[in-house]
């Protein structure tokens, strides 16, 4: 008698399976093309989902970045508003405290400087005071605080007294120029000011915005024409379609 | 003429991951009955081994691309068959009647002609061994899988493997000396 083992066993059965083949039914293989074409139909809709789902996040993420930057913009309007009415009151105090600088120092002394003048422009004299205030008024207003304004505005008949009048008539350069430097800072500022005020009014800007970021080509791949309020597309280009606009001469 | 075996499976490979279908008819129609086999094994009846080898065949072809050609392309398709049928098992574990397995199986001695049963003979025997069982016993006897990987694979201890595996030969034993007789098999004790 002869003993099987555990492992000779299991040879016996392996052998047994070797090489053998089982036959499929004729419809086997439609079977499986069927399910792998569902398969294939069924990513691309996953593909387009996702697709969907990814457009609706970005241009959800478009309009909040799009209202919160109007609501800024308003902030900012509504500062900017509010900052030039200060500074309308405040050059109407200057021009007040001006006159009547310059009527006092008129009647007390002719020729010496006005100093409250000097921190304005600095080549006024007492004698022009008048002539050039025109030109004062055209200048946007310097915003100052209002203790330091008033108190260089005050004329104190006992510091003009012992001030030295060859001090005083001698323009102070250095002052002139740095207030000429604030006064052409100061329009600068108030032009990009007006740039950015101008911002992102609409889709268009937005889109504008972006496209510019990131196509750095002269023909962008989406122009958008946002004179107005409303914009309207003008530009593609996005290989073998190209459309742009006319160049005007 | 026909090709030789290695160069049309060359060509069938390209085709199918290039995604092109005749390619993939054509892989299929040789490769699919020697899968067959295999998840006839791991499967209760032939239409649950239907359903492992449709689920493996949509994974090869999912797959084919990350295939390197240094391996055997059957060798890796009957891989993919039989994790498959692995996965088959584990998803349909809840609905699976546990057994009871009792240590210390009686040993059944015999020699056993297998030359002279059938395979689809020995299929009908695994399949009807309990499905814990038969998984073990595929994995451990046919595809050698050591009792650690069967058990992190399945779940289940190393000794649970063990034991499930000892119960499959001992039915196996018992059920091939039933369905030969005396004539095929001998009794030794």
């Amino acid at each position: 008698m002869q003993h099987i083992q555990d492992k000779e066993f299991d040879q016996r059965l392996r052998d047994q399976f070797e090489n053998s083949e089982i036959e499929l039914p004729a419809s086997s293989w439609s079977d499986l093309e069927h399910v792998l074409h569902l398969q294939k139909k069924r990513g691309a809709l996953y593909r387009r989902r996702w697709l969907v789902a990814a457009s609706v996040l970005l241009l959800s993420s478009l309009g909040a970045y799009m209202s919160y930057y109007a609501s800024h913009q308003v902030i900012s309007k509504e500062r900017l508003a509010l900052n030039t009415s200060t500074r309308q009151e405040r050059s109407t105090v200057v021009e007040n405290k001006e006159k009547v600088i310059t009527e006092r120092v008129d009647s007390n002394n002719p020729d010496l400087p006005v100093r409250g003048r000097i921190s304005l422009a600095p080549t006024v004299e007492v004698g022009k005071a008048e002539s050039e205030k025109s030109d004062i008024e055209a200048q946007p207003v310097i915003p100052m605080k209002e203790e330091i304004m008033l108190s260089s505005l005050q004329p104190s008949s006992d510091i003009a007294r012992h001030v030295d009048n060859k001090t005083l008539y001698k323009p102070d350069k250095l002052a002139f120029l740095q207030a000429s430097n604030e006064i052409s800072l100061e329009t600068d500022s108030g032009v990009e000011d007006a740039d950015q005020q101008r911002g992102i009014r609409n889709v268009g800007d937005l889109v504008n915005y972006v496209v510019d970021k990131v196509d750095k080509r002269a023909e962008k791949i989406l122009k958008f024409k946002t004179d107005d309020d409303n914009s309207s597309l003008i530009a593609i280009n996005i290989g073998m379609l190209k459309l742009n606009q006319k160049k005007q001469k | 003429m026909k090709l030789t075996p290695k160069l049309n499976l060359d060509n069938l490979l390209e085709g199918c991951r290039a995604g092109d279908r005749k390619a993939q008819e054509l892989l299929y129609k040789q490769t699919a009955p020697k899968m067959m086999v295999v998840c006839m094994r791991y499967a209760r009846d032939r239409m649950e081994a239907e359903d492992i080898l449709q689920l493996g065949y949509i994974k090869v072809f999912g797959k084919i691309s990350e295939f390197r050609s240094a391996g055997s392309l059957e060798g890796w398709i009957r891989r993919i068959m039989v994790n498959t049928a692995i996965e088959s098992y584990r998803r349909n574990l809840r609905m699976m009647n546990i057994v009871p397995i009792t240590e210390n199986e009686e040993q059944i001695a015999a020699d056993f002609d297998f030359s002279r049963m059938g395979m689809q003979v020995l299929l009908k025997l695994i399949q009807g061994l309990s499905d814990g069982t038969r998984v073990v016993f595929n994995m451990y006897v046919m595809e050698g899988f050591s009792h650690q990987e069967i058990a992190d694979s399945l779940g289940i201890s190393a000794g649970a493997s063990k034991s499930q595996l000892s119960r499959a030969r001992a039915v196996l034993k018992q059920e091939i000396i039933k369905m030969e007789g005396i004539d095929y098999a001998t009794y030794t004790g």
